[in-house]
């Protein structure tokens, strides 16, 4: 009895599931979707938001930048489908650019939006980018670089795995914007000359962005933001001097019952560059020289905590430091409040490695 | 093997159950469905504590069922309740029983069809999708009380490797270990009962047991398996917990509807992403399975409520079958649709487990010392006589 029966049971039961597809009103066929792989967000004259995009992404035909006006990003996807032979969907979304006056404006609405999405993944590249964007895709589109849109997500990809910029995803901005003691930050990209250009940080407080971290600090500014980092290259500018292959560590101390935090980083690394007629022979020349490459990057740690501070912002996430096991001493209206004022002091300490080869070069010169 | 079915009954048992049977049923049962909702309700990092103290009451919750079939004294099952509260009082229980089992069938499985629905297939009827999936308990239900539970081996394999999923995360720069901070509760946190509430309601499961027949359970394996069972429960709360607070921070984390896939789907391997489209058809396996026991525990209400014979074949699944169908119907006609209703029933759900989880395990326990004491009087009577 069983065995046939079963057959009829499992016939029945492929039936139903097979058949699945064709109970949906939502349909996914391939030759009829165009996922969007890139994303670019600026303002309109009148308030609106100008949603561009290129289409058709990751398929060998001639691509172009498409853009829609709306007021709502999920009007600007039916808007697209309105003047597009395909349905572009969002499932493959991997970044999202935003100019610099929308950023101004404030992302919260537009990330909820993405948050609130299934299809999009919390992974996606978030930057905010200022100059002709549009104009620079179709520069590159027009014969330069024609994958222009997977160019940009290996250059992201490869920035994010690497560690010493700023990138930021979805989730991480999220989690940031939520957080009672730090405030999110973006990467900042500039079109300049033709060129797409990682041009320092973007500052924000809440979801609005407020300033920026040029790209000549933006290397201190990393030795601050993570507790344990590596930079391939430190240019000492004034000192005339390149330091590279640098591990950076911070440490953060609070004292006097939370008015005063200690920030000590630890520089562990190589020289690369030095003025020609650095006397290093001796270890005490070697100390001296430590010595003032520590001052003149202690010196640039503190104006990038001054503007931070001057900007009532705390995009190193300090205020988690403030949290100990039974206690929590600043809700986020008083922290936001006492950082501003907080007394601040930068320990730096170098180690430069390998010195026996800066003496040699010394030598022979 | 499928001779032995249908005519043998679906209650008989040839053999007793297993250690690995038992202590995988508990598991199963206790964090099928609010391991996906824990995290967010939780959120603060103090209500670890809470996990911890749940799991200590719901320790002795276990001893006490486990005490339960220990006793030689009195009779298990449905005739030693019977036999203590007479058929009146059985009958309502037995009603509330029947009630309390469709109930939490109906919402386990629905509140999993609305997952599905929600990120795997958005286009595709969710009540069409429950009665499918209703169609695979039945599937397993059939084949007997005995065969179902021992399906827990694999239901338990089929959906735990999804764990080691998570541990990178606990590795991950995106994990911030100071979220963990306070441990210690500076003063009491709001809603914190409603929090235990919770959390005492995803322990509970195990007192399902208490209407297995004593032939069925060796009171001594129980023991050890719902320990074991329930130690791990506590273990798979704490880690995703830790995991979920760690990667998105106490008030990021308040905000998640399903934390537990919204994680998931952050994992982006190189040869695969949208990997919730794998984990979440895993899950199936054990919803069909704790659907389909208290798929038989709901026919098995319905067989004494009618006073039948307990041998009396299939009539009664085709019965629960045809009651829970209607109840899918109904929740995907009225409920489900309405997020508000269906988080009320989730609700709803949660203080049915807790309450079941507090009064079986504790008013079995005082029925059966009771009655012995009962007996040991008469019988000490008789001796001075």
């Amino acid at each position: 009895m069983p065995a046939a029966r079963n057959k009829w049971f499992l016939l029945l039961w492929m039936l139903l599931v097979l058949g699945g597809c064709s109970f949906v009103d939502k349909s996914n066929t391939i030759e009829e979707i165009s996922p969007v792989v890139l994303l670019y967000l600026e303002e309109g004259n009148d308030g609106s938001i100008k949603l561009s995009t290129i289409i058709p992404p990751l398929k060998k035909e001639k691509k172009s930048v498409i853009t829609t006006s709306t007021d709502t990003l999920i009007e600007g996807r039916y808007l697209r489908n309105l003047k597009y032979y395909r349905e572009t969907k969002g499932g493959q979304i991997r970044m999202i650019f935003f100019s610099e006056a929308m950023a101004n404006r404030g992302l919260s609405s537009l990330l909820d939006t993405l948050v609130r999405d299934p299809e999009i993944s919390s992974r996606v590249f978030l930057s905010v980018v200022s100059g002709d964007m549009i104009g620079y895709l179709n520069r590159q589109l027009q014969g330069r670089q024609e994958e222009i849109d997977m160019y940009l997500y290996r250059m992201f990809a490869h920035y994010e795995k690497q560690g010493q910029l700023t990138t930021r995803n979805l989730h991480e901005y999220m989690a940031k914007l939520y957080s009672p003691y730090a405030d999110p930050v973006l990467p900042y990209y500039a079109v300049a000359n033709h060129e797409l250009r990682y041009s320092g940080t973007a500052l924000f407080r809440g979801d609005k962005m407020v300033g920026t971290i040029p790209l000549s600090d933006d290397v201190f500014f990393q030795m601050l933001r993570e507790n344990k980092g590596i930079q391939k290259t430190v240019p000492l500018t004034e000192a005339d001097v390149v330091l590279g292959s640098i591990k950076t560590e911070r440490n953060i101390r609070f004292t006097d019952s939370f008015r005063k935090v200690h920030i000590d980083v630890m520089l562990k690394g190589r020289v690369e560059e030095v003025p020609a007629g650095q006397k290093t022979e001796s270890p005490r020349e070697l100390q001296e020289f430590e010595r003032s490459l520590e001052r003149s990057i202690q010196e640039k740690l503190e104006k990038i905590i001054d503007r931070t501070q001057a900007l009532s912002l705390d995009p190193f996430g300090l205020g988690m430091y403030t949290v100990g096991w039974k206690e929590r001493p600043f809700t986020r209206e008083q922290w936001n409040q006492r950082w501003p004022d907080m007394d601040v002091t930068i320990h730096v300490s170098l180690k430069l490695e390998h010195t026996g080869m800066l003496d040699s070069h010394a030598d022979r010169r | 093997m499928a001779s032995r079915v249908g005519s043998a009954g679906l209650f008989s048992i040839s053999a007793p159950f297993g250690f690995l049977s038992l202590a995988f049923w508990a598991n199963r049962m206790q964090t099928l469905y609010y391991l996906l909702y824990l995290p967010s309700m939780l959120a603060e990092p103090v209500t670890i504590g809470l996990i911890l103290l749940a799991a200590g009451c719901s320790h002795l919750n276990i001893l006490m069922i486990a005490r339960c079939f220990a006793w030689k004294e009195t009779p298990g099952g449905y005739l030693g309740i019977v036999r203590t509260l007479g058929t009146a009082v059985s009958f309502l229980f037995l009603l509330a029983g029947l009630f309390a089992v469709l109930m939490k069938g109906i919402v386990l499985m629905m509140g999993y069809v609305d997952i599905v629905h929600h990120i795997l297939f958005p286009a595709l009827h969710a009540t069409l999708f429950g009665i499918l999936l209703l169609c695979a308990c039945v599937y397993l239900a059939r084949l007997g009380m005995e065969k179902t539970i021992r399906f827990a081996i694999v239901a338990f394999v089929g959906t735990i490797w999804v764990t080691f999923l998570y541990v990178p995360f606990a590795f991950s720069p995106a994990a911030e270990y100071r979220h963990l901070l306070p441990l210690l509760p500076e003063h009491m946190p709001q809603g914190i009962w409603q929090a235990f509430l919770t959390v005492w309601a995803a322990f509970s499961g195990p007192e399902y047991m208490l209407a297995l027949p004593k032939e069925a359970v060796d009171a001594k394996k129980l023991k050890t398996a719902l320990i074991a069972a329930n130690a791990f429960t506590a273990f798979e709360y704490i880690f995703f917990f830790v995991i979920c607070l760690t990667f998105y921070g106490s008030d990021y984390l308040q905000r998640q509807d399903l934390p537990i896939v919204d994680l998931i789907r952050y994992i982006q391997l190189p040869f695969a992403e949208r990997l919730e489209m794998i984990l979440i058809p895993a899950h199936a396996i054990s919803v069909v399975y704790v659907v389909a026991i208290l798929l038989l525990y709901a026919a098995g209400a319905i067989q004494c409520a009618a006073r039948s014979r307990l041998t009396a074949g299939r009539a009664p699944l085709g019965l629960a079958l045809l009651m829970m169908l209607l109840l899918t119907w109904m929740a995907g006609r009225w409920i489900w649709p309405d997020e508000w209703k269906a988080k009320q029933w989730i609700t709803w759900l949660s203080w049915l487990d807790a309450s079941t989880y507090t009064v079986l395990p504790f008013g079995f326990f005082l029925l059966g010392w009771i009655t012995i004491r009962r007996k040991w009087r008469v019988r000490h009577a008789g001796g001075s006589k």
